[in-house]
């Protein structure tokens, strides 16, 4: 394979990446062959000791899904950049993350469990409390009685939302954990030598 | 050379060698693995990951040979992490080798 070769697969490996980011990538290796073959060495060589443009554009596919996840806003599309950087980090090195995935999906899967139940807890409750509130002066009985309900219903209430800032901030907390892992993760790939 | 050795501290030579000077990419790679074994093409991916991370700026230079360099030069951030990293550096080296020689 030679220069131009490896540069057109390279080119079509990273084709869904924005064009500029592409064009920088390419320059860059442009210059690193070029520079190689005027300290003299074969050109055959050179690109050889690149390793294939397949792996190259997987490898930077990964560092900007990260990145991506990194500067995400918001929670919720932050939490998807974060799968896809997850999924990016697989495919690149399927076994680098085999102690990771197992925690990870179980974590994963109970903080979506504390979400619904939470939620759904919260909207249950809340109607609850409304058609309480409707109905109460058409109730018979203790007004102690009423009183508790009212209370329970609110505190009921309360206590929802309180566990949905809690489990609000252990996704952020979460997501932030991932992310890192997966940057460490993706260093080593890089100087795998 | 036992190559799990290099993970992790290639990035260090990287950043330890742009905080002397400013540098080119394939200069980097000539610098390092006339020490240590590295593919080449680790070093572009170390390179852009730092620059986005903004411990580096780069510009173009001409060249004597030929079309521009891409140099790379260190920001103030990155010279405040390469500290950090390079002190942490020399005490595990050093607390290392304390334990090696030891073993009499």
């Amino acid at each position: 394979m030679n220069k131009n070769d490896f540069l057109k697969l390279l080119r079509t490996e990273l084709q869904d990446l924005p064009a500029d980011e592409v064009n920088e990538i390419i320059r860059d290796q442009e210059e690193f062959i070029r520079e190689a073959m005027s300290a003299g060495r074969e050109e055959e060589q050179v690109i050889q000791s690149l390793g294939s443009p397949r792996d190259f554009a997987k490898n930077v596919k990964a560092q900007q899904q990260i990145d991506r996840a990194h500067s995400e806003p918001q929670l919720t599309k932050q939490m998807s950049s974060t799968l896809k950087a997850v999924m990016a980090i697989l495919v690149l090195a399927p076994f680098n993350l085999i102690f990771f995935l197992g925690p990870f999906l179980g974590i994963a899967g109970m903080t979506f469990g504390v979400w619904a139940t939470a939620l759904a807890a919260l909207m249950l409750l809340t109607l609850l409390f409304i058609a309480f509130c409707l109905s109460w002066l058409f109730l018979s009985g203790s007004v102690w009685v009423h009183l508790s309900t009212f209370f329970s219903l609110l505190g009921g209430v309360a206590l929802s939302v309180l566990i949905l800032i809690g489990v609000y901030y252990f996704t952020k907390f979460l997501v932030r954990m991932t992310l890192s892992y997966l940057s460490w993760n993706l260093k080593f790939i890089q100087e795998k030598a | 050379m036992n190559t799990q050795f290099n993970k992790g501290v290639i990035e260090m030579c990287v950043l330890s060698l742009v905080s002397q000077k400013d540098c080119y990419g394939y200069e980097l790679v000539e610098k390092i693995s006339q020490r240590i074994e590295i593919s080449e093409g680790t070093i572009y991916p170390i390179l852009r990951r730092l620059t986005q991370e903004k411990y580096f700026e780069t510009y173009l230079q001409e060249s004597a040979e030929g079309p521009p360099r891409k140099y790379y030069k260190m920001t103030q951030l990155g010279r405040q992490e390469t500290e950090k990293l390079l002190a942490a550096w020399r005490k595990f080296a050093n607390d290392v080798n304390m334990i090696i020689d030891q073993r009499k």
